[in-house]
């Protein structure tokens, strides 16, 4: 008798909420359960329940799935819908997110309408704080006409007076929602056709919507006349004014807090200036090229000397001729001369993570604002062109998000003239060789090229198809000093994926060149390789290039730019013996270039500082791939060649984007057009420099 | 707030686009394309792109990236249906 009238007693709490925002943290933080939590949305996929005594009286608190609404969208959707439907609890907790308040609104405007007893459970709000918001539960309670409870169920505050308002709430909360005249009549009428229950508001507005809810045969029959005489979509005029009400209730009570700090302003003052913020932006970026070359250089050295060691050693061993060959010229020569330059990555990416996260690249992209609107294209398009200093490819899908479609085609034809990282390694290794002293500002000069030659060709094509501008407001985050965990890691993770996703293809084409440099003849250049080279020397030599080593690499560079270095490597050095060594003596020669590594990285701290001096002291005698490449071409060649490297015909995975996103005829054009603007800049630069 | 998303939509947008343009959270309008998404109203313009927005982490572009505010990594466009433009019409037409 006892146990029955305890049952009776007993009282149904039901925890209702968006995914992941504490719901079952909340139960075990009222209940001393121990559901497991995760800090993923979906966490509880069916219903979950317990028991235990609060303030006396015994509680069941059920922990529904998370859900974003009541329209059964999804099947934890279709399992909190039906449970609150079939359980009728005594009071809802609804959970809701502080951080994300609008969205939850939503869910809690509907449980108004289903009827039930609801208390608002205000979780995460600390979090909430961090971001720069900040609730007031108060005026959140006064607007909703429900119980609202500020919490941070993790740590246990603010349960126990959660616990206080789900015991003593009843009575059924007003609905927060008005639709229009002709919604609110018709859902009137059905409910006059539903048997007396406290859902049927709810029940009614999701029988005009459309959703497949459970009514009796007339109530359905008429929902779906009335929805056909409203001449409006009913789901849409729900929705919308749901989705209205949540907008403006959380406007009320929010507030935001962004007060950019002092030293954020003052640094604008100088950064974002309409004349200085340009220059300072191009010497911003000097220095990380400077950085780059600086501190990469040592570890180039180092890397080269590991591919000697690694070489002296095949060349020591028993293997076969043509083994010996195939690893010391085509994986050794080949992908080795690739990876001796992931260090020039390496820093480069690092260098490129902090200006990134301190804030300086979105400063930069304010004021290159402005050189957007001079090719006549909206300021949104730099983004993706900022993307194709990385990698093209993702660049052009980035332009997506542009409306126009000629906007879009302009800036992706000016996409694949900006620098992709995978030519910087061939910038590197030509600027230390032929400009010695003036490597850094002639790589950065590339890189303007680059880009100017891009927005000038968006310009041009604006002139035959323009389009009217667009503009988006720009949100500048306030500077911050970034750690260096983060830009450590980061810029590991990009070099990684660089040497990754490149992998493949210079594998391939490392391979593809040493087997055509193996048939046909003795000689390199009477091998299948070199007989195809030479053929195209005439189109070179009018710009000074007139090595047929050279003018190959650029065959393979259209499958990947990455692969020229590797090529060069191959067809350069893969004809040079290779003193053997003894394991020993190549254990020792590494040691020594590690130490001396070291010492040189070290001493680039006090020369990245040493300004005017912009290039680092250049190697006293330059050796591998670097001392073979100097007797064969002129300064003026080696710059031609470079220009020409820099613009013509974009990688096979730039022209597959193009091609996906605007189709054939232009993906072709693209590279037609790329081919003739590198060839004649090419030569303009061999003839000036001549 | 659906009667201003939905003109929007004729032209390809991210979630964070749309919430800029509408002064609201990036959540709340992922929540309503879901929702719309789910009604067949809505659908995504392109596919993802595999390759975009993978190292965001704390870029300071994303102040200015229309990725922004996206929870996942990737740059889902959404556009308006066949469906969705038959119900913006109507709506206009009721609209007068």
């Amino acid at each position: 008798m006892a146990a029955a009238a305890a049952a009776q007693a007993q009282r149904l709490l039901l925890t209702v909420g968006n995914p992941n925002v504490g719901k079952t943290t909340l139960i075990n933080a009222l209940s001393g359960s121990r559901f497991e939590v995760g800090n993923w949305p979906g966490t509880t996929v069916d219903r979950l329940s317990a028991h235990c005594l609060l303030q006396g009286r015994s509680l069941e608190l059920v922990d529904l799935p998370g859900s974003y609404s009541l329209a059964a969208t999804t099947p934890e959707e279709r399992i909190a819908r039906d449970e609150l439907l079939r359980l009728r609890p005594d009071v809802v907790v609804n959970v809701v997110d502080a951080g994300n308040l609008e969205r939850n609104l939503y869910l809690t405007l509907e449980l108004s309408e289903m009827g039930h007893p609801v208390v608002v459970a205000l979780n995460l709000v600390d979090e909430a704080r961090t971001k720069g918001l900040s609730v007031d539960a108060e005026a959140l309670s006064r607007e909703l006409a429900m119980p609202v409870v500020s919490l941070v169920a993790s740590r246990g505050e603010g349960v126990d007076s959660l616990g206080e308002q789900a015991m003593s709430a009843a009575g059924a909360p007003r609905s927060l929602v008005t639709y229009p005249d002709a919604i609110e009549r018709a859902s009137e009428e059905l409910q006059r056709l539903m048997p007396e229950r406290s859902e049927r508001r709810w029940l009614s507005l999701a029988a005009l919507a459309g959703e497949s809810v459970s009514l009796p045969g007339p109530v359905k029959e008429r929902a779906e006349a009335l929805r056909a005489e409203l001449g409006v979509d009913p789901f849409l005029e729900i929705a919308g004014q749901r989705y209205r009400t949540a907008h403006d209730m959380a406007q009320r009570v929010l507030e935001r807090q962004h007060v950019p700090p002092a030293l954020t302003e003052k640094i604008d003052r100088f950064l974002l200036h309409p004349w200085l913020g340009l220059p300072l932006f191009l010497a911003g970026m000097l220095l990380v090229f400077r950085f780059t070359f600086l501190f990469s250089d040592p570890w180039i050295t180092f890397v080269g000397d590991v591919q000697t060691v690694f070489a002296g050693w095949i060349a020591g061993s028993s293997l076969p001729a043509i083994v010996q060959s195939f690893l010391s010229d085509g994986i050794i020569g080949g992908v080795g001369t690739v990876m001796a330059f992931a260090p020039v990555l390496f820093f480069l990416y690092l260098a490129m993570s902090f200006a990134e996260a301190s804030g300086f690249l979105s400063r930069a992209a304010f004021i290159a604002d402005r050189v957007m609107h001079w090719a006549g294209l909206p300021g949104r398009g730099f983004i993706p062109l900022m993307l194709g200093f990385g990698c093209n490819v993702p660049a052009i899908y980035a332009t997506r998000t542009m409306e126009d479609f000629r906007d879009r085609l302009r800036v992706s034809l000016a996409i694949p003239f900006t620098a992709c990282s995978a030519r910087l390694a061939v910038f590197v290794l030509f600027a230390s060789v032929f400009f010695p002293g003036h490597s850094t500002l002639v790589v950065f000069g590339l890189y303007l090229l680059g880009l100017a030659i891009g927005l000038t060709t968006a310009a041009v094509l604006g002139k035959f198809a323009p389009a009217g501008l667009s503009s988006g407001a720009m949100e500048l985050p306030a500077y911050r000093l970034p750690t260096l965990r983060l830009t450590l890691r980061q810029a590991w993770l990009r070099t990684f994926s660089f040497i990754k996703g490149a992998g493949g293809a210079i594998m391939v084409t490392v391979l593809v060149v040493w087997l055509l440099l193996n048939v046909g003849g003795p000689r390199p250049e009477d091998s299948l390789y070199g007989q195809l080279s030479q053929l195209m020397v005439p189109i070179f030599a009018p710009m000074g290039v007139t090595d047929w080593r050279l003018v190959g690499a650029l065959i393979p560079g259209f499958i990947a730019k990455e692969v020229v270095i590797g090529t060069l490597g191959v067809s350069y050095l893969g004809a040079d013996p290779v003193a053997p060594l003894t394991f020993l003596a190549g254990l020792h020669q590494l040691g020594a270039s590690f130490l001396h590594a070291c010492w040189a990285f070290l001493n680039a701290v006090p020369q990245m500082f040493g300004l005017p001096q912009f290039s680092p002291p250049e190697p006293e005698a330059p050796g591998g791939l670097a001392g073979a490449l100097a007797p064969v071409l002129h300064p003026a060649g080696a710059l031609a060649y470079l220009v020409f490297l820099l613009l013509y015909t974009p990688c096979v995975a730039t022209v597959v984007a193009l091609k996906q996103e605007f189709g054939t005829r232009w993906a072709a054009f693209s590279v037609v057009y790329q081919l003739l603007v590198a060839y004649v800049l090419g030569l303009l630069a061999y003839l000036v420099l001549k | 707030m659906i009667d201003r998303l939905l003109p929007l939509l004729t032209q390809p947008r991210t979630a964070a686009e749309l919430a800029r343009e509408l002064s609201t959270e990036s959540a709340a309008v992922e929540g309503l394309l879901a929702l719309l998404a789910a009604r067949e109203y809505v659908g995504k313009a392109y596919d993802s792109s595999p390759t975009c927005g993978t190292g965001c982490g704390k870029c300071s572009l994303q102040n200015l990236c229309p990725a922004k505010g996206s929870e996942a990594p990737f740059l889902p466009v959404y556009r308006l249906t066949a469906k969705g433009q038959e119900a913006l019409s109507k709506s206009r037409t009721a609209a007068g």
